[in-house]
């Protein structure tokens, strides 16, 4: 192997992802002060907050694509200062928020690129990479989208082509910070179907998400940020009270749940 | 392609300003005894030069391929990066300043064109937010002015030796042996070895910088990398050819239209070959076409490849 | 436009064309004494042969040995091309006249208008010497002087072509290092002085063009295969032998006669580059240098 690579051990016990007090200092300006997270085998967790409360910046630290300057991550047990390139793919995918939309690559070609972390330079897919590329891109619901260009596509689409990309690379976790943005209502079900089947066979999901009666319904815990930290953890029942609403988006709003079916009942006006 | 290449490879060895028998030139490379002008015409002075022809272009092709990936710019080109620029200032220190060291000319140019390369990328990719495409071009840009300042300083202080210069500045490969090949190839070989590692980190972050981070990957060392790759082609190619930036910026584009994929697993590969073959056939045109005077290669690059590509790009669109 | 103007713009151009015509004719009050810039060493020396002496002279870039003694001590104006000689400092010379030539043909207005007359006196072929001469006399008010002069070099030049041999050998004249090699043509200074010293000019078959250099192939060199190569650097180099170095390892020329045969020799000042009144040393020198058929 490669000289200077260090053997890293995996702890299968601990969980998928275990992140505490992390910090990101971007130029001088402190903007992640300190957040946790947890992850375990299985589990779908919602990142929620408002806008600039530092939902993104810390999933980024998480996931390595800006090192954090303080706290502590560990991706089963390993700290994440000793994961780079292919280890780290191999431990989560990460799906951005605006993708970029080159034109002139089909769909095949981009979630093939998704894979070629499994390929040593100059080396081939085989049948087995094709076979988890094809299954990445059915999972995404883009089947028959194989030959167009990621330039046709609609949003969802892309969105979707994303997924497909991150299902390709074959790690654990999958990260996507606001997959459902720009989606229509049943683009957002049909995700959110998919998300929950891939967690049912043991894949851990993080998910940030403006839709607080999107993250009720579908993740088994949610994380609230505010300011740069993480303030509450726990099922969506029983942190997303009326009162933790009006405290940090400053609404008067109160989630419902009935039969599987969530909604925000929100006072969008004054009434006093 | 790959049958253009083998073509424009032919007709370059077979047409000349002195006209050989395809029997001596076939009979030349197989080793069989044919009359002694004709042999050295095509080892010593066709032979080499297309050779050169095929490497430049090549290199060209595929510097242009990985700077317009690495800094996800269509316009980009060696120039962009200094390359251009450095090379014709290291140039005209020798042609302009000492013509005595002339044999030092390919060394110069190569030097040149590094530093000014190495210059762009100290100030583009250190420090905080290095690597930052806008910034890397804009060194690129002031970088390109200094050197090409100061060489319009060197001409206008030795005006009468100008002529001897332009025929680099404009472009063209000359009959000269093995020697400036002696000297570049190792650089050649880098920068093509470079590349092809390249292929694969380009395409990542061609999907973005946050997808291409997601597979793992640093996207400011593909860039620098793939910047560097195509900074050694491109100084290389110089040394040799002189400056044909224009074959660098219109190649790869070509073969995207050509092949209507931007996957650099077909660009990179295809703007070699199509570098090659274009660069082949208009120096075989350059140097036969006005026999026995030589034109200058650059203007018959552009005279062969800008309706070609006019030509693709309205039946893309 | 309306009529009266019209008319005014006609009388005007009749004026200057007036006033042009008039200037052509050279003013023969040779008493007058002129003050006379010579920038073409051409004009200089023949100035001085002339008995005239010049207020000042063009600098030459190939040193200065092939100009005369008595040249010595006048002043040098430093030359940028094409612009010709620095305006501010000809503005303060303020000479009547200026010999000057084509080459800087793009400062000759500025000069105009600073007026001071400009005449061209740079002979580009050896034809085109009697009449320079007769031309600068003119201007000198010396025809006889001039006379003299062009009957003494036309003698030089009918020495030094004397008993040339029946055969001639191939010369490749190049201008100029670098990665290209630029041939003199039949036209050139050089071109000339070679064909009179006895020598055929490698051209490849080319004919006379402007400018009287061309970009050779390479193969026709080889295939021509010249007995004799000539290398013209730009200016005076002092690396005379390593100029000839790398014309002797070039590659692409190593079967040529030239180069197995070891000859290959540097021209120095400029003497296959600029006209001069020496026509005929130069020519027996080209003889007795590299022909060696004197």
């Amino acid at each position: 192997m490669a000289i200077g690579r260090k053997t890293i051990r995996i702890d299968e016990r601990a969980p998928l992802l275990q992140a505490s007090g992390v910090q990101v200092t971007i130029g001088k300006k402190r903007i992640l002060e300190s957040a946790d997270l947890t992850l375990e085998r299985g589990e779908l967790v919602a990142i929620v907050g408002p806008n600039g409360a530092g939902k993104s910046t810390f999933a980024r630290g998480f996931c390595g694509l800006r090192r954090p300057d303080g706290g502590s991550v560990r991706w089963m047990g390993v700290d994440l200062s000793e994961l780079r390139g292919r280890r780290l793919a191999d431990m989560r995918a990460y799906v951005p928020q605006r993708a970029q939309v080159p034109a002139g690559v089909t769909v095949q070609a981009a979630v093939n690129i998704g894979r070629s972390t499994h390929l040593k330079p100059l080396q081939g897919l085989s049948s087995e990479d094709r076979d988890v590329i094809a299954e990445s891109i059915a999972r995404a619901r883009m089947e028959g989208f194989e030959d167009r260009d990621l330039g046709t596509l609609s949003g969802g689409e892309m969105q979707r082509v994303q997924i497909a990309i991150a299902l390709a690379q074959g790690s654990p976790v999958l990260v996507a910070d606001e997959p459902t943005a720009q989606l229509d209502l049943g683009a957002t079900a049909a995700i959110s179907k998919m998300l929950r089947e891939l967690v049912s066979e043991g894949m851990g999901v993080v998910l940030i998400v403006h839709d607080l009666a999107l993250a009720a319904a579908i993740a088994d815990r949610v994380v609230v940020m505010s300011h740069g930290r993480t303030i509450a953890t726990g099922t969506p029942e029983a942190v997303l009270s009326s009162q933790l609403i009006s405290e940090v988006w400053g609404v008067e709003a109160e989630l419902v749940h009935k039969d599987g079916r969530s909604a925000l009942h929100v006072e969008w006006l004054d009434h006093h | 392609m790959a049958a253009a290449l083998v073509l424009a490879f032919c007709a370059s060895l077979a047409f000349g300003a002195v006209h050989i028998p395809v029997s001596d030139v076939i009979g030349t490379i197989f080793g069989d005894k044919v009359p002694e002008t004709s042999q050295q015409i095509i080892e010593v002075l066709r032979l080499p030069r297309t050779i050169e022809a095929i490497l430049v272009g090549a290199a060209l092709g595929v510097a242009g391929a990985c700077l317009q990936g690495a800094l996800n710019n269509p316009l980009a080109s060696p120039d962009v990066i200094g390359v251009t620029s450095g090379a014709g200032f290291g140039a005209m220190l020798i042609i302009l300043l000492n013509p005595a060291s002339v044999e030092l000319l390919p060394l110069s140019a190569l030097a040149f064109g590094l530093i000014a390369a190495g210059m762009v990328f100290l100030i583009g990719f250190t420090g905080r937010g290095g690597g930052n495409i806008t910034r890397v071009i804009l060194a690129g840009i002031a970088i390109a002015a200094l050197f090409s300042a100061a060489t319009a300083a060197l001409m206008s202080a030795y005006p009468d030796r100008v002529p001897n210069a332009v025929f680099f500045l404009v472009g063209g490969l000359t009959s000269t042996g093995w020697e400036n090949l002696e000297t570049v190839w190792p650089y050649f070989a880098f920068g093509f070895v470079l590349a092809v590692f390249m292929i694969r980190p380009l395409d990542k972050l061609m999907l973005g910088d946050d997808v291409a981070a997601s597979l793992g990957s640093r996207p400011r060392l593909i860039r620098l990398l793939a910047a560097i790759a195509a900074a050694v082609l491109a100084s290389a190619a110089a040394a040799i050819a002189g400056l044909l930036a224009f074959l660098g910026l219109v190649i790869p584009h070509l073969v995207r239209l050509l092949g209507g994929t931007n996957n650099h697993t077909f660009v990179i590969p295809v703007s070699a070959l199509a570098g090659a073959a274009l660069l082949t056939a208009a120096d075989t045109l350059a140097r036969t076409i006005a026999a026995p005077v030589e034109m200058p290669v650059g203007p018959f690059l552009v005279l062969l490849g800008v309706p070609l590509f006019l030509w693709l790009l309205r039946k893309a669109v | 436009m309306s009529r009266p103007g019209r008319i005014f713009g006609a009388v005007m151009v009749l004026a200057a064309m007036l006033v042009s015509f008039g200037g052509l004719a050279p003013q023969a009050d040779a008493a007058k004494q002129k003050r006379v810039v010579a920038l073409s060493p051409f004009a200089a020396s023949a100035m001085v042969k002339m008995g005239a002496r010049p207020v000042a002279i063009g600098a030459t870039i190939g040193g200065a040995r092939r100009l005369d003694p008595r040249l010595r001590n006048v002043r040098s104006l430093p030359l940028s091309h094409p612009n010709g000689p620095n305006l501010e400092v000809m503005a303060k010379l303020k000479p009547d006249l200026v010999f000057s030539s084509t080459r800087w043909a793009k400062g000759t207005k500025a000069l105009q208008s600073l007026g001071i007359r400009v005449v061209y006196a740079d002979p580009t072929a050896i034809g085109q010497v009697n009449p320079t001469v007769t031309k600068i006399g003119k201007w000198l008010g010396k025809q006889k002087q001039a006379n003299n002069l062009k009957r003494s070099i036309q003698n030089r030049i009918r020495t030094a072509t004397k008993g040339l041999p029946p055969s001639r050998p191939k010369v490749l004249v190049v201008l100029g290092i670098g990665n290209t090699a630029m041939a003199f043509l039949g036209n050139s200074w050089g071109g000339q002085i070679i064909q009179k010293a006895g020598g055929r000019l490698v051209t490849g078959g080319v004919g006379n063009r402007s400018g009287g250099f061309v970009k050779l192939s390479d193969e026709v060199v080889v295939a021509q295969n010249p007995d004799i190569i000539i290398v013209v650097p730009h200016g005076n180099t002092d690396d005379l032998s390593e100029v000839a170095d790398y014309i002797k390892n070039n590659e692409a020329w190593k079967t040529t006669n030239a180069i197995q045969n070891d000859k290959v020799y540097v021209s120095v000042d400029n003497e296959l580059l600029q006209s001069g009144t020496d026509v005929g040393q130069i020519i027996g020198s080209a003889r007795s240098k590299w022909l060696r058929n004197w």
